[in-house]
């Protein structure tokens, strides 16, 4: 096929180069371009500034306490998530009465939008009105009642909790998916070599389902980078610093601090970040797929 | 399929979009339809019927319709200056008063109203944080609040507690209320606006001293990192640290306060006078006073923290300015203002306008008549300092930063903001 761009190719991919141009391409360009001036976000006179704002960011303290709860956010979620999906994948792959009604639990709340999920979390988890620290004493868990969100030592890792708690079903049937698509010969032709359940599935399973992982692993760690809402609407951030990650502190520089410029600045930063962190976990985990 | 009829199928495919992308277009106003006024402010549910029947008069009277919507307080402030900056702006809007008048004032955004005959109504103290940088008017105040301590009487009576008025019967009295098995005062620092309520309503302690302090801090006389906020920081720490709070201060929200007056496991709630209504909604048998935060030695009489809350101003570039005007004149009637003040329960700021709306304000307004008030002090702070303000009582409270760490972050602001 001869690779000739006609009038008739352009005019088909118009209507869609239009729509990017308009809603992608360009709020993306002018985001790297305010980047570069001191805009309020208010004033109609837009100051040049060049990389005065980058310079800032380096000595920023709020950014470094930011770019570790990122960190520490990002690496539990996706460790703990793909985990616990994964455990889950392999119980539902099994046979048994009421798979489809369980499957359907654990992907529910993935349909629920994050505002909902994160509100009804932090009555649960409230100290004085939950239903978790209420239960936890009544069973004689006092010691385990603790202030989930309030306490800045934790507060980090009960949003973490709240995010896999919604997201886990997501993963859990991506891994299905690729667990169904395992040959079932292969299963038997090991019995017949006397492997044992786990020889099964370190040897055949895990390796086959290699490109799951890459998707799964990708997805989690790219929303994890990005998280907002469920940070915000849960602790704001808050308490202090203590789980403010990189995209609360742009939304609190552009739009309650009023530095548009500084804000969008953080915002090609993490971007810079999370396409890095991609390209090199997508690098590593392609060369460990196989292929039948 | 002919070269031909492929163009004309992809450009059918254009049409549609092309008329899309350039379709924001500015439609002539028809000459026989109603004027409509696009109206947003972050006025609370419990507002909306009394909102939307002032408007049902204005509309009766002048045919002018008005068009309301309301988001809570926080995303409020995220949505108007998106609004602005897009010029996609609501004929009438809520303006937080002080600083950001003057950002939006300077911006552009506010229509002047200081040649307006309707701002000869206006109390003129009250217009003082609705000026801009140029010194006339922007904005429209529409109520005054004050903060204090709202209290529930008859606990205080059980308890046998007078009201206290000095720092060390207050402290006193908290123990005494713990003791009795009460929460002696209720805190959602959960939400960042309710962490600066106390340390303001103490800071009668530096403003009886230093009236001009904010003035002194642009001057660069003063910082918050010395002994006078030191002094405000550690009394609010002092009661924390005798667990006058309840557990899960950091987790607990405004509303969740308002749940702990009203189901009477709290006594007492330091906050601005509009939760006086929230808390009566919840639990209308209550009997509730408000007296100013007793940050003074005894036989002193402490100042009270009040301020202009809510402001209402017209969009400069708006097509129905007359009609704005119009609809800001109407506001300023005292049938109007008055049946607003009754609904909202806060002082008002038009001349001889006064509204006995709640008993338990009335308390705090006997108060107000005997001794002098300072404002809300971070109406006259630049932007982003009361930010790393309220992220630093939080940082306190949980132990991320000692005072004198916090204070300075807020100072290290105050000079990244007032240097540019």
């Amino acid at each position: 096929m001869k690779k000739n761009i006609t009038v008739a190719t352009l005019a088909f991919t118009a209507p869609a180069l239009i729509v990017i141009s308009i809603f992608l391409l360009y709020p993306v360009l002018s985001g790297f371009y305010y980047s570069l001036t001191s805009w309020n976000g208010l004033d109609r006179t837009v100051e040049f500034i060049g990389l005065r704002n980058y310079r800032e960011l380096l000595s920023d303290r709020e950014v470094s306490v930011s770019l570790r709860n990122t960190v520490v956010f990002t690496a539990t979620t996706t460790v703990v998530q793909n985990l616990i999906a994964l455990v889950l994948a392999l119980i539902l792959d099994g046979r048994f009465r009421t798979r489809g009604l369980v499957k359907t639990m654990f992907f529910v709340p993935v349909l629920m939008s994050s505002i909902v999920v994160g509100y009804t979390w932090s009555f649960l988890l409230h100290p004085l009105f939950g239903l978790v620290n209420k239960g936890l004493s009544g069973i004689g868990l006092t010691f385990l009642a603790l202030d989930w969100l309030g306490n800045p030592r934790i507060a980090l890792f009960s949003v973490a909790g709240m995010s896999i708690w919604r997201w886990v079903g997501y993963s859990m049937v991506i891994y299905l998916a690729a667990l169904q698509s395992v040959p079932e010969v292969l299963y038997e032709s090991a019995d017949i070599d006397g492997a044992s359940p786990l020889r099964k599935t370190m040897s055949i399973t895990l390796p086959l389902i290699a490109p799951a992982f890459t998707i799964n692993i990708l997805i989690t760690l790219i929303g994890a980078m990005k998280e907002f809402d469920m940070i915000y609407v849960t602790t704001g951030g808050g308490p202090g610093y203590a789980t403010q990650t990189l995209a609360v502190l742009l939304y609190n520089q552009a739009f309650q601090a009023n530095r548009m410029g500084y804000g969008a600045a953080i915002a090609v930063v993490l971007f810079m970040i999370i396409l890095t962190v991609s390209m090199v976990q997508l690098r590593i985990l392609r060369q460990r797929e196989v292929r039948l | 399929m002919k070269r031909q009829t492929l163009f004309v199928l992809a450009l059918i495919l254009i049409v549609p979009v092309a008329a899309f992308a350039g379709g924001a277009g500015e439609s002539e106003p028809v000459e026989d339809e109603p004027v409509v006024l696009d109206m947003y402010h972050w006025f609370g549910p419990e507002m909306r019927e009394t909102i939307e029947e002032i408007n049902g008069r204005f509309t009766a009277e002048t045919g002018i319709e008005v068009s309301y919507e309301s988001a809570p307080t926080d995303q409020y402030r995220n949505v108007i200056k998106i609004k602005l900056a897009s010029g996609d702006a609501p004929d009438i809007f809520g303006v937080f008063p002080g600083t950001e008048v003057v950002e939006f004032s300077d911006a552009g955004h506010l229509a002047n109203l200081s040649g307006q005959g309707f701002m000869d109504r206006v109390m003129e103290g009250a217009t003082v944080v609705t000026r801009g940088s140029d010194g006339d008017v922007y904005a429209l105040p529409l109520d005054q609040n004050v903060i204090g301590v709202v209290y529930n009487r008859a606990i205080f009576n059980e308890v046998g507690l007078d009201v206290p008025t000095s720092w060390d019967e207050f402290l006193s009295a908290c123990r005494d209320l713990k003791d009795a098995g009460y929460y002696p005062l209720a805190l959602g620092n959960a939400d960042l606006w309710v962490t600066q309520l106390i340390p303001y309503a103490m800071a009668s302690i530096i403003y009886k001293e230093i009236p001009n302090f904010d003035a002194e801090m642009y001057a660069g006389e003063r910082s918050f990192n010395g002994p006078e906020w030191r002094a405000v920081m550690e009394a609010y720490m002092e009661l924390q640290d005798r667990e006058f709070f309840h557990p899960g201060v950091l987790s607990t929200t405004y509303d969740q306060t308002i749940q702990l007056m009203a189901l009477e496991q709290a006594a007492m709630v330091v906050n601005g006078n509009w939760i006086i209504a929230g808390i009566r909604e919840a639990n209308p048998d209550l009997d509730l006073g408000m007296f100013p935060f007793p940050s003074v030695e005894a036989g002193e009489t402490a100042w009270i923290s009040g301020a202009v809350g809510i402001a209402m101003g017209a969009f400069a570039d708006s097509e129905n300015l007359d009609a704005a005007m119009q609809y800001l004149e109407f506001w300023t009637r005292p049938e109007i203002i008055s049946d607003y003040l009754m609904a909202k329960k806060a002082f008002s700021t038009i001349k001889g306008v006064s509204v006995d709306f709640d008993p338990a304000a009335g308390e705090i307004g006997g108060y107000l008549a005997e001794t002098n008030t300072y404002p809300f002090p971070d109406q006259n702070w630049p932007s982003g300092v009361q930010d790393v303000f309220l992220k630093g009582y939080q940082a306190v409270f949980a132990g991320e930063m000692t005072i004198p760490e916090m204070l300075q972050s807020v100072d290290d602001e105050w000079a990244a903001r007032t240097a540019q």
